[in-house]
């Protein structure tokens, strides 16, 4: 890091010197230039406020959920529970919860924002392939986001983000405008992969071959290709679901002669893949930083790059163990839960390599590089726990428990969140030609870990004394873990309100970051921070891979592009 | 690899095409590119599809005697009259798209009128059907009144779930419905850019998907004919 | 495998690479009606089967097949897939192969339900329709 330092002042004279054309920020001026904008960095840049402002969104809900399970109040022998909410609003609550976070953060997360953002620049394009197409997908994630939005304001939905039926054809809640959000922005998701995928295949710089993409570009192909298989298996179920509940069709009604379990298996069908669509691209983050910030070599860079496509297709084989105890015939049980371990091979491969990078590498451990541990430690805690979950005999016992809660979380929060928070310090400086504050993220990132532990390590010991998931109160024994998973949550709570404050004040007053601060190889780090409209001064050529780090310190951080 | 051999990259940069977008280096690679994402979309279309389909076959499984049954109610001669509409409309959009290749704009023109028009004849069949069906309420789901559901003027008695297969045919016609009705208004603007003479042997990609996407639609038709007027 | 994918891959890309050197393919009139000449007359068979009514598994069999063929002329030769980059067909093929997935797993739960717990079973002990209690009403 003491190194960069020096470097940075060099850097940013060389950026000021090449940057006499204006930055894609202050290239056109006004909302209107925003909102017509096909410029993949502006809406990469829009993207991230919408999903920031959804994260804290699903935050607050969760944090109500944490707050009510503090309770309840047990008043004497004869059990009286009172807390905050009534049951109906608690469900209510975490249903907004689950449904904000999966399909309007952690899905649009990294492949929308920092996807959109990186991928063009990382593949020395002028643009994704189809600009006109990325605008719309994002027109139309914000209108899927109002009609989610709307059905707060109607009632809200108390399904869980499952929408199982038949309580979901049934409910009163307004099931209808959220599956229609949810629907919708399906339609984003799959527009988003189409684009990708053309833009990895048609768009590369001269010298680019396939084995010298950054692997956080393999990991967005290997995500693009499930957002376009499985999504639209989302957006027919939804659409049935809809038609069930307005007509009263009965393909998944048992009392109309349909059978629910149907329902779970077309919603698995793309849901399990999409967990897939949640976590790759939190692979390929994270492969970059810590390969970056150990300044060697990465270590199986075809076995990372294939692992990612063999967890995209394996992802789709496994979808049945959500429904190991739903009335799924016994056969199909065991063979979906043989699958499951499958899938764990790529996994480990991967995190085996980035570990193996790690060693004999020179580590710098900035910000970033604090997030890329966080997430190898609690990605391989989530990982093994879902080992226990997919064995059949044991997912009995655990099925619908607080272990799959954290569980979940582990993956989902402690990976993907967490890969997200460590992408956006990565590369922080060049999506805004400003620094982080090195130390106040070291101090997020101390309570986002230490706060993450408390509250879901406690629910794995809830979950396997017996805690059932989805009810709004619980057994005197079960208090204690309860309100030490909520003391959990607000530190959670915290560290990211401190990131959010030092993310302010670095774009107010942070230090003008230098064209490469890290050092690192890929092009992205060849334009000026921040790029300009159209990315490179001239068109890049490659003649190197994205890890070749031995010459680099000399080079590279004087700007060397041009 | 999207390098293009540094010759042809210099003279694309020299007569850079009216339609070629400022993000790609040659017509070549913006043909290619759109054609990709088409295709890619394509197989989203099938799984899309697949979903309806797998509902079908479920339900099928389930009660294989109201299938039986309830295909009876369906004219299939209307169903084969169909059936002929949208393969020749499949056959015109071909020719649309070769009318491109040879640089005939007469060629694109009247053969994508026609395949509008065999759409459009398409969707009337489509709607003497449905609207035969609301008559005799063989409707989907809670719709659905066994006590007046009538089949040439007798009450029409199928067993077992006959909710459930009205409203697998009314969502699966209605869903390619919708497709159809969408490609007839990309034809409208196919038709528009024809006569404009924005589409040439060399710049025709549009032209392209488009007929990708019909041809789609008629694929989806030539399953949905025999499973839903066909069952034996 | 892997192979075989690499290769697909290099020639999709160089296919674009070849830049204004090859003309779009420009199939000749009788080819197409050709074809549509083939899908009427399948379209013909379909409805003959039906008509003549074959027992049951073959009617389904035949009327899938010929489904397939006419599918196949339309993808091959209307779509321009036997002559276009080699690449879109593997989109294509593995669009289908997950669609296959989707109703293999599917349907091996449905029709394997109860061999353990007969009660959970989708039909009944002997042979006739149980469906639990929809039909039971």
């Amino acid at each position: 890091m003491e190194s960069n330092r020096n470097n940075a002042p060099q850097s940013a004279h060389a950026a000021t010197a090449g940057g006499a054309e204006p930055n894609y920020i202050n290239a056109h001026k006004g909302i209107w230039s925003w909102m017509t904008t096909v410029d993949h960095k502006r809406l990469g840049l829009m993207y991230l406020v919408g999903v920031l402002s959804f994260f804290a969104v699903g935050g607050i809900f969760a944090l109500l959920v944490r707050t009510q399970l503090l309770g309840p109040i047990f008043k004497g022998a004869s059990g009286k529970q009172e807390w905050l909410f009534s049951g109906d609003t608690y469900n209510k609550l975490f249903t907004l919860h689950g449904a904000v976070m999966v399909f309007l953060v952690i899905i649009p997360s990294i492949p929308a924002s920092l996807g959109n953002f990186f991928l063009p620049l990382m593949l020395g394009a002028k643009d994704v392939a189809f600009p006109k197409l990325n605008l719309m997908s994002f027109y139309v994630y914000i209108l899927g986001g109002a009609f989610l939005l709307f059905s707060i304001a109607t009632g809200a939905i108390d399904t869980g983000w499952t929408f199982y039926t038949p309580y979901s054809t049934t409910t009163s809640a307004s099931v209808i405008s959220a599956v229609t959000g949810v629907f919708i922005l399906g339609f984003s998701s799959i527009l988003t992969g189409v684009n990708f995928i053309v833009t990895i295949h048609k768009m590369r710089a001269p010298g680019l071959t396939w084995t010298r993409l950054p692997l956080f570009v393999w990991a967005q192909y290997a995500t693009s290709l499930i957002q376009v298989l499985a999504t639209p298996v989302l957006a027919i179920t939804l659409m049935l679901l809809a038609i069930e509940k307005t007509m009263g069709v009965g393909i998944f009604d048992p009392k109309l002669g349909g059978d629910p379990v149907l329902f779970q298996h077309f919603f698995w069908f793309y849901s399990h893949p999409a967990v897939y669509i949640m976590i790759l691209p939190a692979f390929g983050v994270i492969s970059e930083i810590i390969t970056v910030n150990s300044r060697k070599q990465i270590f199986g860079y075809k076995a990372i790059a294939m692992s990612s496509v063999a967890i995209a297709v394996i992802g789709f084989l496994v979808w049945g163990h959500h429904m190991f105890t739903s009335g799924q015939s016994e056969l199909a049980s065991a063979v979906f839960s043989f699958l499951t371990f499958a899938v764990a091979v790529p996994t480990a491969i991967k995190v085996f390599s980035w570990v193996a990078t790690m060693y004999g590498g020179s580590i710098r451990l900035n910000s970033a590089m604090w997030y890329g541990l966080a997430f190898l430690f609690l990605f391989t805690i989530g990982g093994l726990t879902g080992l226990f979950l997919g064995t059949l005999s044991v997912d009995i016992h655990l099925h619908d428990t607080y272990f799959v809660v954290a569980h979940f979380h582990y993956v989902m929060m402690g990976g993907t969140m967490t890969a997200f928070v460590g992408a956006l310090h990565h590369w922080w400086p060049k999506m805004t030609g400003r620094m982080l504050n090195e130390f106040w993220g070291k101090i997020s990132c101390f309570f986002v870990f230490t706060g993450f532990n408390l509250t879901f390590f406690s629910q794995f010991l809830l979950g396997t004394k017996g805690m059932p998931r989805r009810y709004a109160t619980y057994l005197p024994e079960f208090q204690t873990w309860h309100q030490l998973s909520t003391l959990g949550s607000y530190l959670l709570g915290l560290g990211f309100f401190i990131t959010l404050c030092y993310m302010i004040q670095s774009l107010i007053s942070g230090a003008k970051a230098p064209r490469n601060p890290w050092g690192a190889r890929s092009l992205e780090w060849e334009t000026d921070s921040p790029p300009i409209e159209h990315n490179f001064h001239v068109q890049p050529v490659v003649k190197h891979g994205p890890y070749e780090f031995p010459e680099i310190d000399h080079s590279m951080s004087t700007g060397g592009g041009h | 690899m999207t390098q293009p051999s540094s010759s042809h990259a210099s003279s694309a940069g020299h007569h850079h095409p009216k339609y070629l977008a400022h993000h790609f280096e040659s017509m070549a690679q913006q043909n290619a590119s759109g054609k990709l994402g088409m295709w890619l979309f394509l197989g989203q279309e099938v799984l899309f599809f697949s979903g309806l389909f797998l509902a079908y076959v479920l339900a099928r499984i389930i009660y294989p005697e109201t299938f039986l049954a309830a295909h009876e109610l369906l004219d299939w001669k209307l169903g084969a009259l169909n059936t002929i509409f949208l393969l020749t409309s499949s056959l015109t959009m071909a020719l649309a798209v070769r009318g491109a290749q040879v640089n005939s704009k007469p060629q694109m023109f009247y053969n994508i009128l026609a395949t509008l028009l065999l759409g459009g004849a398409f969707m009337v069949v489509k709607y003497i059907e449905y609207s035969h069906k609301f008559h005799d309420g063989l409707l989907p789901g809670h719709f659905f009144d066994a006590t007046k559901a009538m089949h040439n003027g007798q009450l029409a008695n199928i067993p077992g779930a006959p909710a459930i297969f009205f409203a697998i045919y009314f969502v699966m016609t209605g869903t390619h419905g919708l497709h159809v009705l969408i490609g007839m208004g990309l034809m409208l603007w196919l038709l528009v850019r024809i006569k404009r003479g924005d589409f040439n042997s060399e710049n025709h990609v549009y032209l392209e998907n488009v007929g990708l996407y019909w041809h789609i639609v008629d694929l989806i038709w030539i399953f949905l004919f025999p499973l839903l007027y066909l069952v034996r | 495998m892997f192979q075989k994918l690499r290769s697909l891959v290099v020639k999709s890309s160089a296919a674009h690479a070849g830049g204004h050197g090859d003309e779009p393919h420009v199939l000749p009139l009788s080819t197409y009606f050709a074809v549509f000449g083939s899908l009427l007359v399948l379209t013909v068979l379909t409805v003959v089967v039906s008509v003549i009514g074959l027992p049951q598994p073959a009617s389904i069999i035949v009327a899938m097949v010929v489904a397939m063929i006419k599918a196949s002329l339309v993808v091959l030769w209307f779509m321009h897939l036997k002559f276009d980059d080699r690449f879109y067909s593997l989109i294509f093929v593995i669009s289908l192969l997950f669609l296959v997935l989707f109703f293999a797993f599917t349907s091996f739960d449905l029709l394997t339900r109860g061999q353990v717990n007969p009660e959970e079973s989708t039909f009944s002990q002997d042979g006739s329709l149980l469906r639990r209690d929809f039909m039971k009403k």
